[in-house]
């Protein structure tokens, strides 16, 4: 895969996260609940305390979070820069490990998973392993 | 020919970018799951369940939808449904002193039964689908417990307007320790909601039109304060019941 279709993928996949983030705001922000079809465990997430951080929604901070990475990954896509991609790295791996723990969470202490969320996850982890690949077949700066 | 591969430079960890990256992510993560569990003890969520104010004690004799002792003198029967904004006034207001005063004592025999019909005609039917829960939940020896909780969240704004989701009686169930799967099984159980349905139907053959009607040794009593109700018991449980009470409009 070369440079630039990394740069698509990881883009896509950051907008495709965006796009899970803002439905999930946009319901909180609407006084609803995510709608979960047979899976029905987002709700259950979504009224736990865990969904709010400094009595902000998590699905916020998910949308600035996602707003980002969709920037920095277009740069990286559209310019080739590598501080771009060093950045794509590690703002991924802050999300894969910060999924990893909300996952966590989901799992052991709420007893839900959210269908939206598990999703959400699985953006932040695949185009944290495509930055990832992509540093390693590259150049130090 | 394959080029050779270039040694790794001694490149300094602190000086790899890729390493200090790594390094700060880690680090910003573990910051973040701090903040975060420091403030997920206290629920700041406005769509979270309000806890019920006055639950049935832990201490209360119960078997299923039954409070009391089975030899109690006096046997109250409430018919109600959980939409019903006038069940949750009882609820709230009159049945904890009955709890109380009768109850605990072991003057009354307590009964809820189901009287679900403000959903009825209407998809999805809440009434219906909240008495399945809360039977869904007696399974699990928990009806009382859901029951409060269930009054506690009743819509403020009216009924029929999509409140009690299969999400929010899912939540309801993980407040009160019921087992998730158990519970989403016997939700779409058509024999739970033929059985209130069918207590529903045994409600409107002995004359019941709304909910909640209060029935004392099985008579539909029409009662406008709780001293009416208080006096009607003691009357009827003669010495056994003690005198006193709670005070209550």
């Amino acid at each position: 895969m070369s440079a630039g279709r990394r740069g698509s993928a990881t883009t896509g996949l950051a907008v495709i996260g965006l796009l899970i983030a803002a439905y999930l705001a946009g319901t909180r922000l609407s006084g609803g609940l995510p709608v979960c079809g047979p899976l029905h465990g987002c709700e259950t997430v979504a009224l736990s305390s865990y969904s709010e951080l400094f009595g902000i929604p998590v699905a916020f901070f998910g949308c600035g979070y996602s707003l980002v990475l969709v920037g920095v990954s277009v740069t990286w896509w559209r310019r080739a820069d590598r501080w771009a991609l060093l950045g794509l790295y590690g703002l991924g791996l802050l999300g894969v490990l910060f999924v990893a723990y909300l996952t966590y969470l989901e799992l052991f202490v709420i007893g839900a998973i959210c269908v939206w969320c598990a999703g959400y996850a699985l953006t932040i982890v695949s185009g944290w392993l495509i930055a990832a690949l992509a540093l390693r077949g590259s150049s130090e700066p | 020919m394959r080029r050779p591969r270039s040694l790794p430079t001694s490149r300094p960890l602190w000086r790899n970018p890729t390493a200090i990256t790594t390094m700060l992510a880690v680090i910003a993560t573990v910051v973040l799951v701090i903040v975060l569990n420091s403030h997920a003890a206290a629920p700041t969520n406005p769509s979270a369940l309000n806890p019920p104010a006055n639950p049935v004690a832990d201490s209360i004799p119960r078997q299923g939808t039954i409070l009391g002792s089975a030899s109690a003198p006096v046997k109250v029967d409430a018919w109600e449904d959980f939409q019903c904004p006038g069940c949750q006034l009882w609820t709230l207001q009159w049945e904890p002193h009955v709890i109380q005063d009768f109850v605990a004592t072991g003057v009354v025999r307590y009964q809820f039964h189901d009287y679900s019909f403000l959903g009825t005609g209407h998809s999805p039917d809440e009434s219906l689908e909240a008495a399945v829960a809360a039977q869904c939940a007696n399974d699990q020896a928990k009806f009382w417990p859901y029951h409060d909780w269930l009054y506690a969240n009743q819509n403020p704004n009216g009924e029929n307007q999509g409140w009690f989701t299969q999400a929010k009686l899912d939540a309801i169930a993980l407040k009160v320790g019921l087992d998730q799967a158990t519970f989403d099984t016997c939700l779409v159980d058509p024999a739970k909601a033929a059985a209130v349905r069918a207590e529903q139907a045994a409600g409107t053959a002995i004359g019941i039109t709304g909910t909640p009607t209060i029935f004392v040794n099985n008579k539909l009593q029409k009662l406008n304060t709780y001293a009416d109700l208080s006096a009607m018991i003691r009357s009827l449980a003669g010495p056994a019941a003690s005198p006193g009470g709670s005070a209550v409009p």
